[in-house]
């Protein structure tokens, strides 16, 4: 039970099950896209199955699987929702302890989708040798009273106190929340 | 011929209901949405015997979209997730979609709506009286002779034309069922009326004959969707 409380809490079962629709959806039409979401949600899952047993994995497998997740979330989206998801610096195999950043991206596709509003989110990642920013910003364009708010509560908090755990003193955040749009900064020094 | 619409905030999981319609002769999915507001829209314009409704969408869940809708229309939940089960059939949903899943069973739940809507229309031509309970006997009530009918805690007072009044232990949920919907509504907590009683309608009270009935601000637009003015 403790195990299955793990893994629900690194790979959502909404996002789970909603990827195999889409992917069954997309097989159904025989879309040229159904292969490559199959592969990203295989190597997704034995991120979490595999590299979340280590405390510490490579940055670049951890924003591997930020982008296949990103690449996931796309199917979702309809054209009133845009995003943008960039990578700059450059990888010298800086480590990181694994599914600490995830937390605030799924918040951002939480929040940041809605086929009835136009919306953006923008994902930044900055590496500056162990220095590590991420930035998250999207409008909020779900209502947040309805939503499953507690969980989302319930997951930063957890995510900070993680943060707290294996980053003392060596990290930074900033949320900024003006009601319709949402921007969380995230420095973490990796050292 | 079931006509149908979907609603869905992923476009990929309509595309699974459109293509699983066109299995089938008489499902006729007349339009899908990915928007909560077109799709309230469409509604209220168009007649529907079924909706095909996600549970998990952003602007209000589809339990919350469901409680507002006409009850006749049938409602097919579709969800990812199973947490939200119970509340769908408390809703009296016909049925519940795992996603993903499969074109038999989609077959199951069409079906499922397809007994439904036969039984009714079974009811709807033969429904002519109530039949209730009350001091020890069966009431066998013509319904045209019902003007409406009052809330008394655990009790109903039902009002008929000629004055007399029979009470009855029953719920005022309970006692709307077993009316046909296109002949009674509920405009209160406490009241049912007969449409055919209505005199004139006010601002936030209803005129019969000889009663005059209060409107809640609830139940108002219900009951206007009846009086083409």
């Amino acid at each position: 039970m403790a195990e299955v409380n793990y893994l629900k809490a690194k790979v959502n079962p909404h996002f789970l099950f909603n990827t195999l629709n889409n992917i069954y959806s997309l097989t159904l039409v025989k879309s040229e896209v159904a292969p490559d979401a199959v592969l990203r949600l295989s190597n997704l899952m034995r991120y979490v199955v595999t590299e979340c047993e280590n405390k510490k994995v490579l940055l670049s497998k951890e924003l591997e699987h930020i982008e296949n997740f990103v690449a996931l979330q796309k199917l979702r989206l309809s054209e009133k929702n845009t995003l943008s998801f960039t990578v700059n610096g450059t990888f010298k195999n800086q480590l990181i302890a694994p599914i600490i950043l995830i937390n605030y991206i799924e918040n951002a596709f939480k929040y940041g989708v809605n086929p009835e509003t136009m919306s953006e989110i923008d994902i930044k990642v900055q590496i500056n040798g162990n220095d590590l920013t991420l930035i998250v910003k999207n409008h909020i364009v779900v209502n947040r009273g309805t939503s499953a708010n507690s969980s989302t509560k319930e997951g930063m908090q957890n995510s900070l106190k993680r943060l707290d755990i294996l980053y003392p003193n060596k990290y930074k955040l900033k949320v900024d929340d003006t009601g319709t749009m949402y921007t969380c900064t995230l420095q973490i020094d990796l050292s | 011929m079931i006509k149908a619409i979907a609603l869905d905030d992923e476009p990929l999981a309509l595309a699974v209901i459109e293509t699983y319609s066109k299995t089938l002769a008489d499902i006729h999915l007349a339009k899908t949405f990915t928007s909560q507001n077109d799709a309230l829209s469409y509604l209220e314009a168009n007649d529907i015997d079924l909706i095909f409704l996600d549970i998990e969408m952003p602007k209000s869940n589809g339990i919350e979209f469901c409680t507002g809708l006409n009850k006749n229309i049938k409602v097919v939940f579709t969800t990812a997730y199973g947490q939200y089960a119970v509340d769908g059939f408390n809703l009296n949903a016909t049925d519940y979609l795992l996603k993903p899943y499969s074109l038999e069973r989609f077959n199951l739940s069409i079906e499922k709506v397809r007994k439904e809507i036969e039984l009714e229309n079974k009811a709807k031509v033969q429904k002519t009286h109530l039949a209730i309970r009350a001091d020890y006997k069966i009431h066998n009530i013509p319904l045209s002779d019902i003007l409406f009918i009052e809330a008394l805690d655990d009790y109903i007072k039902i009002h008929l034309c000629n004055q007399t009044k029979i009470v009855a232990r029953h719920t005022m949920k309970g006692i709307l069922k077993k009316l046909p919907s296109q002949e009674f509504q509920r405009i209160h907590r406490s009241y049912i009326v007969a449409l055919q009683a209505i005199r004139t309608l006010g601002k936030d009270c209803i005129e019969l004959k000889e009663h005059t009935l209060p409107l809640s601000p609830n139940f108002k637009e219900n009951l206007l969707r009846n009086f083409n003015v």
